[in-house]
């Protein structure tokens, strides 16, 4: 039915001219059907619709949470935008369930007035709040949950009437965004035989490719900020030289005798050792990914790795590499005596995320729970300070510390034996008022003392909110988007907004559970979001109603295409780079240029990306539209018809009329088949070339084409192209073309009405956003 | 002057200099905003204020523990052309580079000590610092002022960091290397005599892109495309407002701190009529070791960027037309820990000058132990009982000044705290 489904909509879009090949759920993957609410509803769904919402969080929260006059009860509750705010409390009301007095559930009988409640009565008995409480206890006391086998709660109701982009959309937005090109020719044709199953294969195929690799580095990167010791030696500065004492050997005087007097061999280890040290938690990332290895690993590793120069720096002998001068050669390697977990132990990581005598490692397991389990301890609780109070060793025992402390300290504690430089170093004993190391309520055994992080990372990726943290990682690096924050009863359409926040979490927890089922193969991460409605949503039937919108409020992929995915784009669209010139920076990618104008990152004071577009940024496109379509107009005319990208059916000598006002046959429509091709090309819009699109491009071409002929012919503008735009040498070698392929002087006016309509594209959304 | 006499005096990536048009204060007709600049800088790390302007000496030199290595008799006031004391309750610490900033400035600042912030942690009291909100969800102040006054300005609220949430109601601009700048201020200048496109075509092409971006806007359903698409067009104008930033650049070499290289580009910006506010920071605050010696210096680059700001301000004579807002994380402990450092600690201090500012005046403050003393919620004098001061007061009061008081974006926003006479008392 699908596939008839598919055809169906290729003929009419080739019938009407339509715009967005696309799909209407729930026809596409990624929507998970089942039982209706009613049939099967799980209890901690059950209570966050039917019990947390309506009555704990406005009516008990107020009182009962960490800071309030219920704090020292049975029964405390979290803030909502707290992570994991409904399973937590949801937790909180197990624990005091199956208490009675005197034939009542107690936490019936407090705020309905039927026994002695602090807060008074605040629960009438005939209201459907009393009755949906009474039900949850039931539930509850009944020990059977009414989950479905598989998730039924992502609200499938939330995509009826949405559009969705077919798998040729869905095929380019994929490999432009994860791949940095646009589909082949041979890709295109599988896909129109085999349709999602094809995508599916073609997408493994996609995650292999090496632009892949240099994608993943840039999602990791946005969160380990670990390339910010990529310059000079600040890498190589950070070890401590009492355990790495040839940390910086490239760099002392002795250096050329310790490279054997090989000058190659000593410039390659100066260029390459830094940023071997500084990428090493990036590159084990990679290197799990290109060898299938499960994504766990990124912490469990019990080796680093190194290539020849960064062995070097650790003074592992070079004698393991097959070749020394290779920087692309990584090998796994156990340093002697140090007990590896993956990035947990990398110094780069441990020096990005510092700790001090007093801080105690707090601010690492705080961005442990952050970056690999979801969790932001700094949403626990409101923790405001009281200076008056004289709690003895309050992180232990006030209330207002230990809701946080509790959690963060046992994880802080792991890494006792790590030291502020980063280096391995057992102490003689961590600190007696702290709680032991540990992870949820579990201490740490005797035996893990001096491997603490091994066990910290097993327990870690044991832990099923490690597959969702992944999942939103990649989620976040794909959508250009955080995942949604729980609602408040503040909120606008806070009904609304909490399915929607319902549905993209447990969508997240389908994911994550798929993950896990396959072995933690990351690979399967990047293919359910590229194919889900989340993220291929292109249309809604019917969005007036607000609350409707608000529904849709996380639907749909479009952010602007960061700095690096754009510079990739007009590589693979182009295949010449946007640069002063072919020996210089990129633009967009070096910090010097506009890349941290366009919302770019230095992973050192600037670590947020921009992702609302501002007049900067608007100037920096138009800059770029402008450069790029004199850097390629004229030259793609240049080359043979069989290899032009951009002009494949028509030259710069095709005018629509002749100089006696006469219309030249067929020109025009070769004209209007190039636009058609323009904006399937470079914004992947498909045009009969009739439709407005199209009229409107042949009226700007036309319009453009008229005055500055006219001008030319008053002398007003010169006939030769601008000299940057002309096209006499190759672009890379710099050497002269041959005579009947330059392209210089433009009398027609036809190049500039050319790149006129380039200019235009490129400024497009279509072409700046994702 | 015209772009090809600017670039010929200059070239492509030279620097500006306004003094080649000494008397171009201030844009005239450009936008209709007509208030003041807001400056907020950020001290990254939690300044330590009984190091600065709430300062704390010890009794004696061998007194034990004490809060700071100089004497309490020491602590610096200001004083007359006759080295009489003036009618101020401005102190000082004797510390670092403070003489030069406090005898220069001591009768423009508003300076607020003992401010509760209530955490110790860096991340919210960073935030509390900027946005007067301990919690997440809100916007900073420079993000409001400049959502208020300059929407849509190309340049409203530019950011060097700290906490620079927008929660949407305005965009922000980094503005990084000034040579990129100078070329996309003028995105179709391919050189000193070439262009791109003629006028005439750069035209056409942004009106037929307007165009396209109506009939896109039109057809498009989904709520989150459609806010993408029109946050998209917001940033197209007509008018390459861009390009009038180069006219007003300084000459950034004459400037020694990055903090006065950021406040200098902000003042050009406001002077261009495209800039309503900017977050300025500069760091190494954060002293758990060694706290006499990287105090000092960071405290010293602090000042010394302020000086280079204000000196900037009274060259382009906008004293009147600049307020700036000084803050920090949290502050720091009563005292030396083992590495001669000092760790985090709840009170803290912020200083306030300029546009709208009545300064020579000090309000809040510590006892002996550097914790807050409450005051008079209508006099703002010591009170017993009374309201300890913190991060939100400011920050109602600064939203007053501000005109944002009471309107839309406060109501979003809103700061459940009493507006107390911080600024106007």
């Amino acid at each position: 039915m699908s596939r008839i489904l598919s055809i169906l909509s290729v003929v009419l879009c080739g019938l009407t001219g339509c715009q967005d090949p696309v799909q209407t759920a729930p026809e596409a993957p990624g929507v998970a059907s089942g039982d209706t609410e009613a049939e099967c509803q799980s209890n901690e769904s059950y209570f966050m619709s039917a019990v947390y919402r309506p009555l704990l969080e406005p009516v008990c929260g107020g009182c009962h949470n960490g800071w309030g006059v219920a704090k020292d009860t049975d029964f405390v509750l979290v803030p909502t935008d707290a992570p994991e705010a409904v399973p937590r409390n949801y937790q909180a009301l197990l624990e005091v369930a199956r208490l009675d007095i005197e034939g009542i559930p107690l936490v019936v009988a407090k705020p309905s007035g039927a026994t002695s409640h602090g807060g008074g009565t605040v629960l009438a008995v005939e209201s459907a709040e009393y009755d949906a409480l009474m039900k949850m206890v039931s539930r509850i006391r009944s020990e059977t949950d009414a989950a479905c086998a598989q998730a039924t709660t992502e609200d499938p109701a939330i995509f009826d009437g949405v559009r969705l982009a077919d798998p040729a959309a869905t095929l380019r937005r994929a490999t432009i965004t994860l791949a940095g090109r646009l589909p082949t020719t041979a890709e295109l044709g599988l896909l129109n035989d085999g349709g999602w199953a094809a995508l599916d294969i073609i997408l493994g195929r996609v995650l292999r490719e090496d632009a892949f690799y240099e994608v993943l580095r840039e999602v990791f990167n946005d969160l380990l900020l670990t390339d910010k010791y990529m310059g000079g030696r600040e890498a190589l500065q950070l070890l401590d030289k009492g355990v790495y004492p040839d940390a910086e050997w490239m760099f002392e005087e002795d250096a050329y005798q310790r490279a054997d007097g090989d000058e190659d061999l000593l410039l390659l280890a100066r260029t390459h050792a830094n940023r071997a040290v500084a990428r090493e938690a990036i590159e084990l990332i990679e290197f799990i990914v290109r060898n299938d290895r499960p994504f766990t690993e990124i912490l469990t590793a019990d080796y680093t790795l190194l290539n020849p120069f960064s062995a070097g720096v650790y003074g592992v002998h070079h004698s393991l590499f097959d070749d020394r001068y290779d920087p692309d050669e990584y090998r796994q390697i156990q340093l002697p005596g140090i007990p590896h977990a993956g990035i947990l132990t990398s110094p780069m990581f441990l020096n990005r995320y510092p700790t001090t005598a007093t801080n105690r490692n707090r601010h690492r397991a705080k961005v442990v729970y952050d970056y690999f389990l979801g969790l932001d301890v700094l949403k626990f609780a409101q923790r405001p300070i009281d200076l008056a109070s004289s709690t003895h060793n309050p992180t232990l025992n006030d209330p207002q510390c230990n809701v946080c402390h509790e959690v963060v300290d046992p994880v802080a504690g792991a890494f006792k034996n790590w030291d502020e430089s980063g280096s391995y170093r057992v102490p003689e004993a961590w600190h007696g008022d702290m709680l032991p190391p540990g992870f949820r309520r579990i201490a740490q055994p005797l035996e893990a003392g001096q491997t603490s992080l091994q066990w910290l990372a097993s327990a870690i990726t044991a832990d099923p909110r490690f597959d969702r943290a992944i999942v939103r990682i990649i989620y976040r690096g794909l959508s250009g988007e955080e995942p949604l924050r729980p609602p408040s009863v503040n909120d606008e359409y806070p009904e609304e907004r909490a399915r929607l926040f319902a549905a993209q979490t447990e969508y997240f927890e389908r994911v994550g559970r798929q993950f896990r089922a396959n072995g933690h193969d990351l690979r399967v991460v990047f293919k359910e979001l590229v194919t889900s409605p989340w993220l291929r949503a292109v249309g809604v039937d019917d969005a007036s109603d607000p609350g409707r919108a608000a529904q849709l409020d996380a639907i749909g992929l479009i952010h602007p295409l960061t700095p690096e995915a754009l510079n990739r784009k007009l590589k693979a669209l182009f295949s010449y780079p946007w640069r002063p010139n072919p020996s210089g920076v990129d633009y967009l990618t070096d910090g010097s240029e506009y890349k941290m104008l366009y919302g770019g990152i230095d992973s050192d004071d600037v670590i947020k990306r921009l992702r609302d577009p501002n007049g900067l940024m608007a100037n920096i496109q138009m800059r770029m539209a402008n450069e790029v379509a004199c850097l390629v107009t004229a030259r793609d005319f240049g080359q043979p018809i069989d290899e032009r990208r951009l002009f494949p059916g028509i030259e710069p000598s095709f005018v629509p009329e002749d100089e006696n006002g006469f219309v030249i046959a067929d020109v025009e429509g070769r004209i209007r088949d190039t636009l058609v091709h323009l904006h399937a090309y470079l914004l992947g819009e498909a045009w009969e070339s009739d439709a407005p699109e199209i009229e409107a491009a042949w009226l700007l071409w036309d319009q453009v084409w008229r005055g500055g002929r006219d001008a030319v012919v008053a002398q007003l503008e010169p006939p030769a192209l601008p000299t940057a735009c002309r096209y006499e040498t190759d672009y890379w070698s710099g050497e002269a073309v041959p005579e009947e392929t330059r392209i210089v002087e433009d009398g027609l006016y036809t190049v500039r009405a050319w790149m006129a309509v380039i200019s235009y594209l490129l400024l497009d959304y279509r072409f700046l956003y994702q | 002057m015209d772009r090809r006499t600017f670039l010929e005096l200059t070239g492509l990536t030279g620097i500006a200099l306004a003094t080649a048009q000494p008397g171009l204060v201030r844009a005239q007709g450009m936008g209709d905003y007509e208030g003041p600049l807001f400056l907020y800088v950020h001290c990254g790390g939690g300044w330590d204020p009984t190091s600065f302007c709430d300062p704390k000496g010890a009794d004696a030199e061998d007194s034990p523990n004490p809060m700071n290595h100089y004497l309490r008799r020491d602590i610096r006031r200001p004083l007359n052309a006759d080295g009489e004391p003036e009618r101020s309750k401005i102190r000082w610490a004797p510390f670092g580079a403070n003489d030069a900033f406090f005898e220069r400035y001591w009768y423009r600042l508003l300076i607020v000590n003992g401010l509760d912030t209530s955490t110790n942690n860096h991340e919210a009291g960073t935030r509390y610092a900027a946005s007067g909100e301990l919690a997440d969800g809100h916007p900073c102040f420079a993000a409001m002022v400049a959502a208020k006054h300059g929407p849509k300005l190309p340049l409203g609220f530019v950011t060097n960091g700290g906490y620079d949430a927008t929660r949407g109601v305005v965009g922000r601009v980094r503005v990084g290397s000034l040579s990129a700048i100078q070329r996309i201020a003028f995105p179709n200048q391919l050189g000193e005599a070439e262009q791109f496109h003629s006028d005439a075509t750069q035209t056409k092409i942004q009106q037929f892109h307007a165009t396209r971006r109506s009939r896109q806007l039109s057809a498009a359903s989904l709520p989150r495309v459609r806010k993408a698409m029109t946050r998209f067009g917001n940033t197209r104008s007509s008018d390459n407002e861009l390009a009038r930033l180069v006219d007003y650049l300084p000459n950034l070499d004459d400037f020694t701190t990055g903090l006065g290289r950021q406040g200098a580009v902000a003042l050009a910006g406001y002077a261009a009529g495209l800039t309503v506010s900017a977050n300025l920071t500069t760091g190494g605050f954060d002293t758990h070791g060694a706290h006499d010696q990287q105090h000092a210096a960071a405290l010293t680059n602090l000042t010394t960027g302020l000086d280079e700001i204000w000196r900037e301000v009274d060259r382009r004579d906008m004293a009147d037309r600049v307020t700036l807002i000084v803050g920090s994380d949290f502050g720091r402990t009563p005292g030396y820990n083992e590495g001669m450092g000092k760790d985090h600690w709840p009170v803290t201090s912020m200083m306030l000058m300029g546009a709208g500012i009545r300064g020579n005046r000090v309000i809040g403050g510590t006892d002996r132990g550097h914790r807050p003393m409450p005051v008079d919620p209508r006099t703002l004098e010591p009170m017993e009982g009374g309201v300890n001061i913190t991060p939100a007061h400011v920050h109602r009061a600064l939203r007053d000044l501000a005109g944002i008081e009471g309107g839309p974006l406060d109501q979003a926003f809103g700061i459940d705290t009493d507006l107390l006479p911080i600024i106007d008392g």
